[in-house]
């Protein structure tokens, strides 16, 4: 008995392992296109050494006005909220209505699952992250440009999020 | 234990027709497996651990790339391969270390594909495998090392999720009552009872923590685990449980004298009647089973577990109680002429001694003065445990 638990287990820690790895490339076929774009000027750019590609990006979507935010009472830190996206003309998301309850999207629409971070009072934004601010880039893009850009997002339907395209805007 | 005087002591009992020749080499073979080596083989499997773990946080690894996780996957692979068929040949310390390592490897590479993946770990999914995968790994070799490796990484996991979650994973807690309790209760070993107390006091330590709870929960869930060991009649999970619990409580109890003072923290404390309503309950069982069970001298115990925070005149009461508990134990000890007892009341009475110290000392003395007299304080302190522990030492060798 002991013996065939071996071999399963093993088995299915190798399988977890590449369960890990393949899902990536399975978000290209089986995701959804979500454009999205950076939020301000000069802010994209990727730090570490040369080898270690991370790219650093601030959304339009990280920063919720108050008046799309529906939580009537206050938040703690890195509470769960579901953000409502949807497509303007262009084929670009922007944020419609926060809440911390599940919601249900329309045919143009997305959920994105975020974590809340602060309120700043100043501008009366919500920041919000999502896990894709910080990423390593399988793809070449160019980082020197110092414009606004438009960053291409795949949502897996298991809900994972991948970059795969970022493009300056003139 | 000392393999040489076992092997004297063990002849003895022979001689003496107390055990038969086959129960020697019986008991001799059962403290056989540790050595000197074992300690060496243990500090290899630390090294070799923090080699894999450095290394997914290396640059080279940090690529998304499938090569990445191949390489991890077959590391994996290999080593618990080679501890299989080492452990069917002989099932010692140098196969286990294989499968030790095999179990780290796979963690790592978990963490590195989350990593370079970026995949988004919304709740604590990631430990629940592993702390799994622990689970199963042990029951197939059933060695503490095995044990200890799994019981790390649940209570690690729990507060890795805190801190990056900011959120209790119940599951985690789950499996330790379950999962590893299971094995807690079956495979009898002081090391499984003391790993498990620590697990669960540092995983609601976490939960008052991460879901804001009132800091005296933590008084209620020192208090289950107290009842868990008065529950259970084997010494080999009440005594790990009961001192875990008693550690617990006790460094509870000094913090408790410092925020008790601070009226901005105090602010937010507010009556719970659910916690009152719970912990009238459990303290009523707690009582009832220490007089049924005739250790009517351990209710000492219970003065710890009081909720003072609710009576007036706390923050004294907050010191009173600690050297209630000390002087409890030393008078106990005393009179039944019990070292143990003794020295758990003197530890008890001079760190005691030591929170009030530094309560009154820090506003009121020069800064220099504080430290030297807390210097000086700490000296007669160790002193006075040393030569409590040559006494108890004295009295045991005058009793063999």
């Amino acid at each position: 008995m002991k013996r065939l638990l071996f071999y399963l287990l093993l088995i299915l820690q190798i399988a977890i392992l590449f369960l890990f790895g393949v899902q990536y490339y399975f978000i290209d076929d089986y995701g959804r296109t979500v454009q999205l774009l950076s939020k301000h000027e000069e802010m994209t750019d990727t730090y570490g050494s040369y080898n270690q590609h991370t790219a650093y990006i601030d959304y339009e979507i990280n920063f919720i006005a108050a008046d799309a935010w529906e939580i009537a009472e206050e938040v703690d830190y890195n509470t769960k909220i579901y953000v409502l996206l949807d497509a303007d003309s262009d084929g670009v998301f922007h944020v419609v209505k926060a809440t911390d309850r599940k919601i249900d999207a329309e045919q143009d629409q997305v959920v994105f699952q975020g974590k809340y971070q602060y309120y700043n009072d100043m501008q009366k934004e919500y920041h919000v992250t999502y896990g894709i601010e910080s990423f390593h880039p399988d793809f070449d893009f160019d980082h020197s440009g110092r414009n606004q850009s438009r960053i291409t997002v795949q949502l897996a339907p298991w809900g994972q999020k991948k970059v795969t395209h970022i493009e300056n805007l003139q | 234990m000392n393999k040489q005087k076992l092997k004297r002591e063990a002849r003895a009992w022979v001689e003496e027709d107390i055990i038969s020749d086959e129960q020697y080499d019986k008991i001799i073979e059962r403290y056989s497996k540790s050595g000197p080596n074992s300690i060496i083989l243990l500090f290899a499997i630390l090294l070799m651990a923090l080699g894999f773990l450095t290394f997914i946080m290396s640059d080279w690894a940090r690529e998304p790339h499938l090569s990445r996780i191949i390489i991890l996957a077959s590391v994996t692979i290999v080593l618990y391969v080679l501890g299989d068929i080492r452990y069917r040949k002989s099932a010692d310390l140098i196969a286990i270390s294989f499968t030790v390592l095999g179990y780290i490897a796979f963690g790592a590479g978990m963490l590195l594909a989350i990593d370079i993946y970026n995949i988004q770990v919304t709740f604590a999914w990631p430990f629940i495998i592993w702390a799994i995968v622990g689970l199963g790994v042990y029951f197939m070799y059933e060695h503490k090392l095995l044990f200890s490796a799994a019981i790390a990484v649940t209570t690690i996991g729990q507060l890795y999720n805190a801190s990056i979650n900011s959120a209790f994973s119940w599951i985690l807690l789950l499996l330790l009552l379950f999962g590893f309790g299971h094995f807690v209760y079956h495979h009898r070993n002081y090391l499984f009872s003391y790993l498990f107390s620590v697990s669960f006091v540092v995983q609601l330590l976490t939960l008052v923590f991460v879901a804001s709870q009132q800091y005296y929960w933590l008084i209620l869930y020192f208090l289950i685990l107290y009842f868990a060991g008065d529950l259970i009649p084997e010494q080999v999970y009440r005594k790990p449980f009961k001192r875990i619990s008693l550690i617990g409580i006790f460094i509870f109890g000094m913090y408790q004298t410092f925020i008790l003072q601070d009226d901005f923290y105090m602010k937010d404390v507010t009556l719970q009647w659910s916690f009152i309503a719970s912990w009238f309950v459990l303290f009523g069982a707690t009582i009832v089973k220490k007089i049924i069970d005739k250790r009517s001298n351990q209710l000492i115990d219970l003065v710890l577990f009081l909720p003072i925070v609710f009576i007036p005149f706390s923050y004294s009461m907050s010191l009173i109680v600690l050297f209630i508990f000390a002087l409890g134990w030393l008078f106990v000890g005393y009179k039944e002429d019990n070292s143990e007892y003794v020295l758990l009341g003197t530890i008890s009475f001079l760190v005691s001694v030591f929170t009030v110290y530094i309560q009154f000392a820090w506003d009121a003395m020069n800064k220099s003065l504080f430290f030297l007299i807390g210097g000086i304080l700490l000296f007669l302190i160790s002193f006075l445990i040393e030569k409590q522990r040559r006494t108890i030492i004295d009295k045991q060798k005058g009793g063999e």
